[in-house]
């Protein structure tokens, strides 16, 4: 099997605070084939958007700071790279789109122009080469190329979505990481900007990985799921796997929060009891036992390493110790 | 979608720029519009001051000193018989490219010392800014005159001094809207696509910082031509002859009780410059601020 292009590897990023130090990724592991998608569900707080920071070199320092790990793109160690290769790294081969279209947008220029920034940035191209491409960008994520000179304050919000998608298209990165990228959109407006970005992934041959709460999204579009909670990732495995066949109590919990169509009628909704633990102060063992319908003693008292019950799938629980994982 | 979409596109195909969009509230404030008149008459009669003044700068006629306002003399002449609605035209000059000149000053050194401190914090934001603290205890005037005596009066010094002066005040002003308009999601955009710091600066920043500086840069350049008469005034600034308002009022005081048209007009063109600079300030602010927007 080739190399994945992105590797990370127990990735570590912390947060110091005057109150204290907070653990946003405590030792995350995942990869990132070509031409994949994965997606990284879990809630608000969980570390998802600091994961996507900390690849492009980006948590802001001060107060985070990435503690440890690797993260390896193209083979390379990203967290070794000065500022100015990572800066030509970013936008030209990883690049990302963020929750709120309305705000990603510079309100003072053309969306054409700050499409071009970017390829005159990263490719050298002369600027009206780069309007013309930026012009080219705007039709492939459907908006008609005569619209470039307008300002982003003269689209609606999925419109917007669409010429930050085409921004971060401009230079055919090899990686797109998109943060919540329809969190900010209603729902109709929602399932147009996940084709886009399926087609777009096609066309491009890119990687996604695709950050969201929202599960239905995820489910939409991923390949591969990576769940996580409190800084840790509990469960990883195809879409399938995960969405039919939870292993993890949290991704149990979850799913089982989620409100369900077929339910009869009057059956009410499961919550996981609790709130997620401070990063300030996370438990010894693993961080989901003071919410866990079936912590044992050892939960307690040790984090639990990734066992892999089935093929494919890794599950940070001692519920699968038994059951072949490696220890 | 397509009938409703089409209808909001071809409404807005036809788009206000932002100019536009100022312009249209600037011009319904009528003292902007005052403002802007006067700047304009003023800025005309600055420019074509040797072909509006009936005489010249510095004639003198030692027949007709202390003349009060005539026909011939519009506003009277001093006590070397000068016309001096010629020499406050001629003057126009000299107030006008002073206040342009030390607002300069100060918007490009306290801007860029501005933005540096808002854009990176930490360090060089608290010794930058603790520098400006220091500036701005002391009395503007009286740093002013500490300055301008320590170098040696005329022009040239007065002008650094009143630049020096003002740039604390762009330094905060500049730095307090980098702050706000660094948290924006698009300066962090810019950062993603690999943008560097210099360049999200010059590029991102400032311009959606500009416009709380071109009304601090309006508003003062009235201060400075105040600033700037009151350091003449106590001959500190410009040196007779030259027909600087500041001087010329000095000059007329002496004579205030026989011949009061000679600090009065000076007077009176300081006020209206200021006056002027000021409303087109607030003009300014009330149709770039959005909060005033309907």
């Amino acid at each position: 099997m080739e190399r994945p292009l992105l590797e990370v590897q127990d990735l570590h990023v912390h947060y110091k605070t005057d109150d204290g130090t907070a653990r946003a990724v405590n030792g995350i592991d995942f990869s990132i084939h070509r031409g994949e998608t994965l997606g990284l569900v879990g809630e608000t707080g969980a570390g998802k958007t600091t994961t996507a920071l900390a690849l492009l070199g980006l948590v802001p320092h001060p107060p985070g700071k990435i503690t440890g790990g690797r993260i390896l793109f193209q083979g390379e160690n990203l967290l070794e790279k000065s500022g100015k290769e990572l800066r030509r790294l970013r936008g030209n081969r990883i690049s990302i789109i963020f929750q709120d279209p309305m705000t990603s947008l510079n309100p003072l220029f053309p969306a054409g122009k700050q499409i071009a920034e970017n390829l005159t940035l990263h490719q050298n191209l002369p600027p009206r080469e780069a309007l013309k491409k930026a012009g080219e960008l705007l039709a492939r994520v459907g908006i008609p190329a005569s619209r470039s000179g307008n300002y982003p304050h003269e689209f609606s919000g999925g419109m917007k979505q669409r010429v930050v998608i085409a921004m971060a298209l401009a230079c055919n990165p090899a990686l797109l990481i998109a943060d919540e990228p329809t969190t900010a959109l209603d729902v109709t407006i929602q399932a147009q900007i996940l084709e886009i970005l399926r087609d777009l992934k096609e066309d491009f041959g890119l990687s996604l990985l695709m950050i969201s709460h929202d599960l239905g999204v995820v489910a939409e579009v991923a390949d591969r799921v990576a769940v996580m909670y409190a800084g840790d990732i509990v469960e990883t495995g195809s879409v399938g796997q995960v969405f039919e066949e939870p292993r993890h109590p949290y991704t149990i919990g979850l799913l089982n929060s989620l409100p369900d169509i077929d339910a009869p009628r009057g059956e009410s909704l499961q919550p996981i009891t609790g709130l997620m633990p401070d990063p300030m102060e996370l438990p010894r063992g693993c961080s989901f036992a003071p919410r866990c319908p079936r912590v044992m003693p050892v939960c307690e008292e040790q984090k639990p390493p990734v066992f892999s019950p089935d093929q494919g799938r890794g599950v940070r629980c001692f519920l699968y110790h038994q059951t072949g994982g490696q220890p | 979608m397509s009938i409703t979409e089409n209808k909001t596109a071809a409404k807005i195909i036809r788009r206000r720029t932002r100019f536009e969009e100022t312009w249209r509230q600037f011009r319904k404030n009528q003292g902007a519009i005052v403002g802007t008149t006067l700047l304009v008459f003023l800025a005309t009669l600055a420019l074509a001051a040797p072909l509006a003044a009936p005489e010249g700068l510095d004639d003198q006629h030692l027949g007709r000193r202390f003349q009060p306002p005539s026909r011939e003399n519009i506003l009277g002449t001093d006590n070397l018989g000068r016309d001096i609605l010629s020499r406050i035209i001629h003057g126009s000059r000299l107030s006008l490219s002073i206040g342009f000149i030390t607002t300069s000053i100060g918007l490009v050194a306290g801007g860029s010392l501005g933005a540096i401190a808002g854009y990176y914090g930490g360090h060089r934001d608290q010794v930058i800014m603790r520098f400006m603290d220091i500036i701005l205890a002391i009395p503007g005037f009286i740093f002013a005159v500490a300055l301008v005596t320590a170098l040696g009066p005329n022009l040239l010094n007065l002008m650094i001094a009143v630049g020096l002066n003002s740039i604390p005040y762009f330094a905060r002003i500049i730095r307090s809207s980098v702050l706000s308009v660094k948290e924006e999601e698009y300066i962090q955009a810019a950062r993603v696509i690999g943008c560097s710091n210099g360049w999200i600066i010059a590029r991102h920043v400032i311009p959606n910082a500009f416009a709380p500086i071109l009304v601090q840069a309006t508003l003062r350049i009235g201060d400075t031509i105040i600033i700037a008469a009151g350091l003449s005034f106590l001959g500190l600034g410009a040196q007779p002859p030259l027909p600087e308002w500041g001087a010329m009022l000095s000059a007329g005081r002496q004579y205030l009780r026989d011949a009061w048209w000679m600090a009065t007009f000076p007077g009176i063109a300081i006020m209206i410059t200021v006056l002027a600079f000021n409303l087109v300030g607030d003009g300014l602010r009330d149709a770039l601020d959005p909060r005033l927007k309907s």
